[in-house]
């Protein structure tokens, strides 16, 4: 999986761990990963754009498209409070929710 | 039934009733955050042309219809582990222009403090160096407005343009179209004879600003102070339209204020910045350099050039 910016702080094995447990093949286990992988980036980035103004949200933008990773955290890191717990905590709310839907599957079949 | 579906339906029962739920999931996803930010990702979509997009870029996943493979189109070439991080030279210019773009007014005018200080610390991070609009408590009047192109300052008593200019300069239509002023730069002559004129003498020629200094604040409180201070003050000016960017020294006062100019520069500098055709006028944007060591050399330089900001 491509490392992110917020890879460090966030990861997704608790929902692996339930994929395990599904009827599904390495490749097939494979792309529902990184679906969930592409479901945390895009909840990651809404949680923090929602958080910025017109400005600072272009400029995430661009940092992302072409910075390292210490300047995405030092623009973040000025403009949100306690940015890291905000990530945190849509991560946590997402595994939860993929965790079930995972678990949904199971007891559905 | 579409073909995406059959393809889908061809795995295990687990495994598409899973994708069909997060496939659909995801698509809801996307389309809200691509309408609650809206401005945002148009102004990024107009600033990144797609082919950047294919490079992999974590903005690109949502830009995207589909998740596309990682390709070399614009990732810069590997750097090797033994080049020490001061050398490290990567091509910033897009990330200098869609920041410029964003934090910039859309004309060109004064700035607020708030806005001199955010792109103060844009341009150190984009360039490497350490640049700023205030200087050890000094400022000009302006830090963002127009400059328009001057002429060749001679650099000695009896110095003329057939003596200024080397075999390749005067074979430039525009270097040598631009003359020499009749007198001599707010400092005087840069040396005293040719006979004693260094390379750094003929340097600071080649890359001089015309700065207001007499329009600074506090100037008229102290002259000689003020006076003394400019001479040959190191700056960083930037083109925020195309990222072409110059070091250069304060080496003359001007323009007056009624030209609509707020700044002058050199034949060398107006082509650095590429406004030395039609009007040979353009917004530019100018910060002193805190480079004590003297490791930036006057000329043009690009951003991501240097990497002297680390601590």
């Amino acid at each position: 999986m491509k490392k992110h910016f917020y890879s460090d702080l966030v990861n997704l094995d608790t929902v692996v761990g339930e994929l395990s447990m599904l009827d599904v093949n390495s490749e097939e286990k494979k792309e529902l990963e990184e679906l969930a992988h592409e479901h945390l980036h895009e909840t990651i980035l809404d949680a923090i754009l929602s958080e910025l103004s017109d400005r600072d949200k272009k400029i995430f933008l661009a940092n992302l498209e072409y910075e390292t990773h210490d300047r995405v955290w030092k623009h973040l890191n000025e403009k949100v409070e306690n940015v890291e717990d905000k990530i945190k905590t849509v991560a946590e709310i997402l595994k939860i929710e993929l965790r079930e839907d995972a678990k949904r599957v199971k007891g559905g079949s | 039934m579409s073909k995406k579906r059959k393809a889908a339906q061809k795995g295990s029962k687990h495994y598409v009733k899973l994708k069909t739920h997060w496939q659909k999931k995801h698509k809801e996803l996307r389309q809200t955050v691509r309408t609650k930010h809206k401005q945002a990702f148009e102004w990024m979509g107009e600033k990144v042309p797609a082919k950047e997009h294919l490079a992999g870029a974590a903005v690109g996943a949502l830009m995207l219809t589909n998740a596309m493979p990682a390709v070399s189109a614009n990732i810069p070439a590997p750097i090797e582990d033994n080049v020490p991080e001061e050398q490290i030279k990567i091509d910033k210019t897009d990330i200098l222009l869609a920041h410029m773009s964003a934090i910039l007014p859309a004309e060109v005018k004064s700035l607020s403090a708030e806005q001199e200080g955010l792109i103060g610390q844009t341009l150190s991070e984009d360039f490497g160096i350490r640049v700023s609009a205030t200087f050890e408590g000094k400022k000009l009047n302006r830090s963002y407005g127009f400059i328009g192109a001057e002429q060749h300052l001679m650099r000695y008593p009896g110095d003329i343009m057939y003596s200024h200019l080397n075999s390749e300069e005067m074979s430039d239509k525009y270097i040598r179209s631009s003359g020499m002023a009749p007198g001599r730069g707010a400092w005087g002559y840069f040396a005293r004879s040719k006979a004693e004129m260094a390379d750094m003498d003929v340097q600071r020629e080649k890359w001089y600003l015309a700065a207001p200094t007499f329009l600074a604040p506090g100037f008229m409180d102290n002259v000689k102070e003020h006076y003394e201070w400019f001479k040959y003050r190191k700056m960083l000016v930037v083109n925020p339209k195309t990222g072409q960017a110059v070091v250069a020294v304060i080496g003359d006062a001007g323009p007056a204020a009624w030209t609509g100019k707020t700044l002058g520069g050199s034949p060398e500098v107006m082509i650095a910045l590429g406004l030395h055709q039609g009007p040979r006028k353009g917004g530019v944007l100018y910060y002193f350099i805190d480079d004590p060591q003297d490791k930036v050399p006057l000329g043009p330089i690009r951003a991501g050039d240097y990497n002297l900001t680390v601590n």
